[in-house]
């Protein structure tokens, strides 16, 4: 008999919140002392044949700005199973396939599995696709559409290479918040599977047809999406073929999908050596598959290359390089782009300074007079780590630039940026920390523009007490924050100060 | 399209008949080997090396399955182990007569297991067991917590604009495509600096395939590079992350967004009641979901303010209606939705803030001419055929003036 476990753990922190200038309007602090609160629970046990688990959580707080509700349930399940039959209630994920369920629901789910029997996998499923649980009972603040769902898949192995799976889907959308919210009642019908012909070589796939009335707008169509990779991964190289087609009246409401794009993808990484991979990949995207947009179509390619090179120079142990170039190309639809992205990245470690340095440039073009821009970018950080005694300090130099000259307005913006850090570790003592301050500039020459500048400094420091075992994972920590914002004009000014202490405990 | 097509399928059927495992240019795998690995129903060529496994997204009698099927090119498969201590000990496996095969144990939290599977042919051939290693351990931390650690990772490479480490976050099966929400992410730290942006988890569940759904509240501030504005909103969004590398890897998110702003296709999906939130245009500049905060102060008690041109006027007797959108009467008090002949409506948007207003919510309340006004209130306003949201954030003054004020506006 499987032994019961019951797991918890809690945090809790107050947050001292200050914003002052003239524009402190501006800030996204919420002013004054605020809590937050944030439980959840774990157990585990058996009875019988049956084992089960089930989880909850929680969340509580006053500030709005973390959340609308000061009280609220954040998760909560249960779920029992004797090998054969699982029953699960409450938050439930049965991700079915990419386009048909890959979404949570509030409700409960069954599955019949019996192993090595030749018996297909059957999943349902029913609930409410609401995004939190204060939906549920209609809390006035959090009420939400009421989209209620159910779903049902079979998955059947064809053989020990391949397996197959149908499921269906149907989604019900009543309770109107807005006038013009819509409201759907879908459908979709998806076939899904997975091949494995040989060692490292996978197949895999899917097909979905929705099928939807929409009542606010009066509307009802049929679509159909359809994706298949094939993925080979054995040294030296890893390649993968993506292709899919999702039709402009496709829709999903329980799933993930970018409706209105034919897409194919191929992708290669090969290790030349041991020393050197390169990375090749081409995207190719399209819309309007239904040639209805008054726009017309717009495609896009997506070509890219990369090297990564450890030890580039063979005197230098920690050496590593990496080179990359992406192009974007765009047109049609009244938009016509091609934007060229370089970077190159070191990384290298001298003495006891390890140091990451990174250039990138950048060339935005359009023909349409959208945006002809050139930026570069430089950013560099320099990390060293130093033992004294029982001590470990860690200090640390950010250094950034970027530069965009903006080819259409014949202005330019210049931001520069650095941050000094230290951390610090004593094991013994259980605390960490880290000190970090630095500033950013952004400087503009168009005119009726504000420049700007920002100085910033933020701590954080973590004690893990000597308690007794059944508390020996709680963290006392405490976090402050300034940033003071400056403007050309003045008005616009702000600064802000916060300071949250709290503790986390968990057994 | 038909080509593109055709040649998918030629690729495709070529790759599914093929021999030899053309991709690997020119070296062959052993005869003896595994013709799939899957550890939890999870493939083992998208485990990664290292596997750590929720209390939550473990079975509920709490045991991880190995399953796989063993291959011999010449002769028959004659045994399979499981090592779950680097080779100190082996289980033999039972399997059947196709190489499927199936082992379970029951993990323990805090310890890492080892693992490797060792196929045996019938003439005592054995497969590359080092390339079946896997470490495999029980996470003694909570999903919740591993959901705040991989969300915070995201938050906060963002918020640094550190593309780099912002990816590695992202899964290869990204739903949106990886290499488009790299290229967005990218056009956005360009075109923000001073992102602050925070979040608390309103709702987690673990579900099949080692997946993880989250819902959160976030509350963000950004300044926008090519026009020296800053936003703030707050809202809700959902996230769904697979379960990579013993960590969790951005699967898909839905709109409204938070990265990738610059194009909004990276979003599969919206969030119920929710909208497309801010957006950065091609020309860098925010799009659509500015939040614009603008102060003004008048000599006396009536003027009006231009959404559009970010404007105020002084109205006084002279000029009643003003030529913007809105008309102030503070020592009435009302606010007006400011429009000659009157096809402009206004009204109050109880409990919410210019942020966290829809334009469900601003269709909904602009039913008036006028409303009461009061500092710290939210209104809906349709002017034609737009929708508002205007947040009086603070008013001070009495009588016939002056009055300074500070409103928040949001266009939808």
């Amino acid at each position: 008999m499987a032994q019961s476990e019951f797991h918890a753990s809690n945090e809790f922190s107050v947050t001292q919140n200050e914003v002052s200038g003239a524009g402190k309007n501006a800030s996204s602090l919420t002013r004054g002392l605020n809590y937050l609160e944030v439980l959840n629970l774990y157990g585990s046990g058996a009875k019988g044949a049956w084992n089960y688990n089930y989880t909850a959580g929680g969340k509580a707080t006053d500030d709005l700005r973390n959340d609308t509700k000061k009280l609220s349930l954040t998760n909560i399940q249960g779920r029992a199973t004797n090998n054969v039959h699982t029953v699960t209630a409450g938050d439930v994920f049965e991700s079915f396939s990419q386009y048909s369920l890959a979404t949570s629901l509030k409700g409960a789910s069954y599955r019949y599995n019996k192993e090595s029997s030749g018996l297909p996998e059957v999943t349902g499923v029913f609930g409410w696709a609401y995004p939190r649980w204060d939906s549920v009972w209609k809390d006035p603040v959090t009420r939400s559409i009421n989209r209620q769902a159910a779903g049902l898949r079979v998955k059947q192995a064809i053989n020990p290479d391949l397996w197959a799976a149908g499921s269906y889907v149907g989604a019900k959308d009543t309770g109107r918040i807005g006038v013009t919210d819509a409201l759907y009642d879908a459908k979709n019908y998806t076939f899904d599977f997975g091949y494995g012909p040989m060692p490292g070589l996978t197949a895999a796939g899917e097909y979905s047809l929705s099928d939807y009335d929409e009542a606010t707008g009066g509307t009802s169509a049929k679509g159909s999406a359809a994706r298949v990779e094939l993925v080979g991964d054995a040294d030296p190289s890893r390649v993968s073929i993506e292709y899919e087609n999702v039709e402009p009246d496709f829709f999903s409401a329980l799933g993930s999908a970018s409706p209105d794009r034919r897409k194919v993808k191929a992708r290669w990484r090969y290790k030349y050596t041991r020393q050197v991979t390169f990375t090749s990949g081409l995207l190719w995207y399209r819309n309007n598959l239904d040639k209805t947009r008054t726009a017309g179509t717009t495609r896009n390619w997506k070509p890219e290359f990369s090297a990564a090179i450890k030890k580039p120079f063979s005197g230098r142990p920690y050496s590593f390089a990496d080179l990359s170039y992406k192009f974007d190309r765009k047109y049609g639809g009244g938009s016509s782009g091609a934007d060229h992205y370089l970077n190159a990245n070191y990384r290298d470690r001298f003495a006891q300074l390890d140091s990451d340095t990174n250039l990138g440039y950048t060339l935005y073009k359009t023909k349409t007079g959208v945006r002809d821009a050139k930026e570069v970018n430089f950013n560099t950080s320099l990390n060293s780590r130093h033992q004294v005694k029982a001590m470990v300090f860690k200090p640390s130099v950010n250094l950034g630039a970027w530069y965009a000259r903006d080819e259409l307005a014949e202005e330019t913006d210049k931001l520069y940026e650095y941050s000094l850090g230290l951390g610090l570790e004593a094991p013994d003592a259980g605390l960490t920390g880290d000190l970090r301050l630095g500033a950013n500039m952004l400087r503009k020459s168009a005119a009726n523009t504000d420049d700007s500048d920002k100085f910033f400094a933020t701590l954080g420091a973590y004690w893990r007490p000597a308690l007794p075992a059944m508390l020996k994972d709680s963290t006392i920590f405490l976090r402050a924050g300034y940033n003071g914002y400056a403007f050309t004009t003045s008005s616009r000014n702000f600064r802000e100060k916060s300071v949250t202490a709290g503790i986390n405990t968990s057994f | 399209m038909k080509k593109t097509l055709l040649i998918a399928a030629a690729v495709m059927t070529m790759a599914m008949t093929a021999d030899a495992k053309w991709w690997i240019f020119g070296k062959s795998g052993g005869d003896v080997g595994l013709k799939y690995l899957q550890v939890n129903r999870i493939a083992s060529d998208e485990t990664g090396t290292k596997i750590t496994v929720f209390r939550e997204t473990l079975s509920a009698d709490g045991l991880i399955r190995i399953n796989g099927r063993a291959s011999a090119a010449k002769g028959a498969v004659g045994s399979v182990r499981v090592s779950l201590d680097d080779k100190a000990t082996w289980s033999d496996v039972k399997f059947s007569d196709n190489g499927t095969f199936e082992f379970a144990f029951k993990p323990e939290q805090g310890k890492t297991y080892k693992m490797l599977v060792e196929v045996t042919d019938t003439a005592g051939k054995t497969n590359k067991v080092e390339e079946t290693r896997k470490e495999i351990s029980l996470s003694d931390e909570n999903i919740q917590a591993k959901v705040r650690a991989a969300l915070d990772a995201l938050f906060d490479a963002y918020n640094r604009e550190n593309l780099e480490r912002f990816m590695v976050n992202v899964g290869e099966d990204f739903a949106g495509d990886k290499a488009i929400l790299e290229r967005a992410v990218k056009r956005d730290f360009d075109a923000l600096s001073n992102i602050n942006m925070r979040y608390t988890v309103n709702n987690v569940s673990a579900g099949a395939q080692g997946r993880v759904f989250v819902s959160v509240t976030y509350n963000r501030m950004v300044f926008i590079n090519k026009t020296g504005a800053s936003s703030t909103d707050t809202g809700v969004t959902e996230f769904v992350f697979d379960s990579k590398e013993g960590k969790l890897a951005l699967f898909s998110m839905k709109k409204p967004l938070m990265f990738g702003l610059s194009d909004p296709d990276v979003g599969t999906g919206t969030v119920i009641g929710g909208g497309d939130g801010l957006v950065i245009d091609d020309s860098g500049d925010i799009g659509s979901g500015l939040v614009v905060t603008k102060s003004y102060t008048n000599p006396d008690q009536s003027f009006g303010y231009n959404i559009e041109t970010e404007t105020f006027e002084d109205c006084d007797a002279t000029a009643p209606n003003c030529g913007g959108h809105l008309l102030f009467m503070p020592g009435v008090p009302y606010i007006a939705a400011d429009d000659v002949p009157t096809s402009a409506f206004i009204g109050l948007i109880a409990g919410k803030s210019v942020s966290t207003a829809t334009q469900a919510d601003a269709q909904a309340a602009a039913v008036s001419q006028q409303t009461a006004l009061t500092a710290g209130s939210t209104y809906g306003l349709k002017y034609g055929a737009s929708y508002y949201a205007v947040e009086v954030t603070s008013l001070s003054g009495s009588g016939g003036g002056p009055y300074s004020i500070t409103i928040k506006t949001k266009a939808f």
